[in-house]
């Protein structure tokens, strides 16, 4: 009976699960027992046979398509959420006489001690922008461009939330960079997410925010459309090289199945020629991968190119 | 937006609600990796491990609005997670009871294993062997078996996170373990 305490004991503790006190018990138990030291080295070499030859490996093409699959049925979830918002309002709205009196009357009641509100609330308020986005940012729908001069850096945008907004300012307004960034990853329609990456280029600051970059970078990387990360990648790359954009392009080159993309990935490391910055273990790893195993002999060639100049 | 990166879970949990989609993008990439690793050991197959990646995060993104922060969100999402891959069907493998006989064990694994002497052809052939009998083994484990079998020996996963993560007690999580580990000592005893 004492002895079958063990052997349950004796699992446990090969998977490091027994109390300190248990443990003790354990071993000192273990000491005078060949049969529970025999059971012990068999259950280490089943762990060892099963962790040996079943890694954990992933599959990160898998994971990126995912992703991408992942972000599209978002989009399209939203898409259909708001479809269903506006029918039911088109359905709530009344329709006869009394009724229709009735709403109105609410909703003048409402609209005036909302407007009442905001009066005395938003006393400093922001230059060009019309509305108060701060907090709008959260369930942005149906953005569209209008009037947008991306020469000077100037947008008007219209957007759903809840009720429609419109928004004109600079494209270096913080409020102004909170949508396009959420457009970008967001918007359902890839002709508004390209434009929103024209809207970002467009910025006229001695340094890209890290907003837009890490939309750009998100963009780049997981956007199921090849002409929106496209266009998010050619504005990555005129940005100022750093690690984060290094390791987006490692991404792209390791990921993309589009070898378009994946060209552009290694020539915008190596075009950017700022080698110090592509030395690190991981950049190497996939470059000697690359010159070996992708499918595209360009790249295979751009990569031993890469390596060379680094190995000189 | 902004940095998401400093937020809590608990705090992307609340802008995802009001229908941030970055920060549920942000909240997502925090632990999909571990998502699909899960699904794909479990299925050998990454075809279904996609399957599973859209099922839970598209579950997840509908009830997170009925998420009551009453437990870590990680360990809702993995519950979850085990959940689809214990119901999930399995398009591109079938688990059933295999014969690990060499002469019947025709189905290769699709699991990709490296070992630094996978170079030399004969090592290799019995490498091979060997992984296709570990896998067939495995694979005729149980369901919930062998769930517990990969969490606890592959994931690394105490007792206690499996039973939370499989919505059992943990004295369930031993027996599955007890069996499992059992079953796999007999059929591969020989190896």
């Amino acid at each position: 009976m004492e002895h079958k305490k063990f052997e349950e004991m004796l699992i446990l503790y090969s998977w490091s699960e027994l109390k300190k006190e248990e443990r003790n018990e354990f071993e000192r138990h273990m000491l005078g027992c060949d049969s529970c030291r025999n059971k012990l080295e068999e259950l280490k070499k089943l762990h060892d046979l099963v962790t040996t030859n079943i890694t954990e490996e992933l599959d990160e093409n898998a994971l990126f398509e995912s992703r991408q699959e992942l972000l599209a049925e978002i989009r399209s979830l939203n898409r259909k959420k708001f479809q269903f918002s506006r029918i039911w309002e088109y359905l709530t709205t009344p329709t006869s006489g009394s009724l229709r009196f009735a709403y109105s009357l609410t909703s003048v009641v409402i609209l005036f001690a909302v407007g009442y509100f905001m009066l005395f609330k938003s006393t400093d308020r922001k230059g060009q922008v019309t509305n108060d986005i701060a907090k709008v940012e959260s369930s942005i729908t149906n953005l569209e461009f209008i009037n947008s001069d991306f020469e000077k850096g100037e947008v008007e945008i219209v957007y759903d939330q809840i009720t429609p907004v419109k928004v004109k300012g600079n494209v270096n307004d913080a409020e102004i960079q909170k949508v396009l960034a959420q457009s970008l990853i967001d918007n359902e329609n890839p002709g508004v997410r390209l434009k929103t990456v024209s809207a970002i280029l467009s910025e006229k600051g001695t340094r890209t925010s890290n907003m837009f970059k890490e939309a750009l970078i998100k963009a780049m990387m997981y956007d199921d459309n090849p002409g929106v990360r496209k266009e998010a990648m050619n504005a990555l790359c005129n940005l100022q090289f750093d690690d984060q954009i290094r390791d987006a392009m490692i991404h792209v080159l390791q990921n993309d199945k589009n070898s378009g993309l994946r060209i552009q990935a290694i020539n915008c490391l190596d075009v950017k020629n700022d080698l110090q910055k592509i030395t690190d273990p991981n950049t190497i790893n996939v470059l000697k991968k690359k010159m070996e195993e992708d499918e595209n002999s360009y790249i295979k060639l751009r990569a031993k190119t890469i390596l060379t100049k680094l190995e000189s | 937006m902004q940095d998401f990166s400093s937020l809590s879970d608990n705090d992307l949990i609340i802008e995802a609600r009001n229908g941030n989609n970055t920060a549920f993008s942000n909240l997502f990439y925090r632990y999909d990796k571990k998502v699909f690793s899960i699904a794909a050991q479990y299925f050998q197959s990454s075809d279904d491990a996609k399957d599973v990646y859209q099922e839970v995060f598209i579950r997840v993104y509908k009830g997170l609005k009925k998420f009551e922060f009453r437990s870590e969100f990680s360990t809702w999402l993995f519950r979850v997670t085990t959940n689809v891959c214990l119901t999930h069907k399995a398009q591109y493998k079938k688990f059933q009871n295999v014969s690990i006989s060499p002469d019947e064990n025709d189905e290769s694994p699709k699991i990709e294993l490296k070992s630094s002497e996978e170079n030399e052809p004969d090592n290799q052939l019995i490498i091979s062997e060997t992984k296709g009998k570990i896998q067939s083994a495995i694979d005729s484990l149980a369901p919930k078996q062998r769930m517990a079998f990969m969490l606890k020996h592959i994931h690394n996963y105490k007792i206690r996170e499996i039973a939370k993560m499989m919505k059992c007690s943990e004295g369930t999580v031993k027996k599955y373990l007890f069996i499992a580990t059992d079953k796999l000592r007999l059929k591969l005893k020989t190896i």
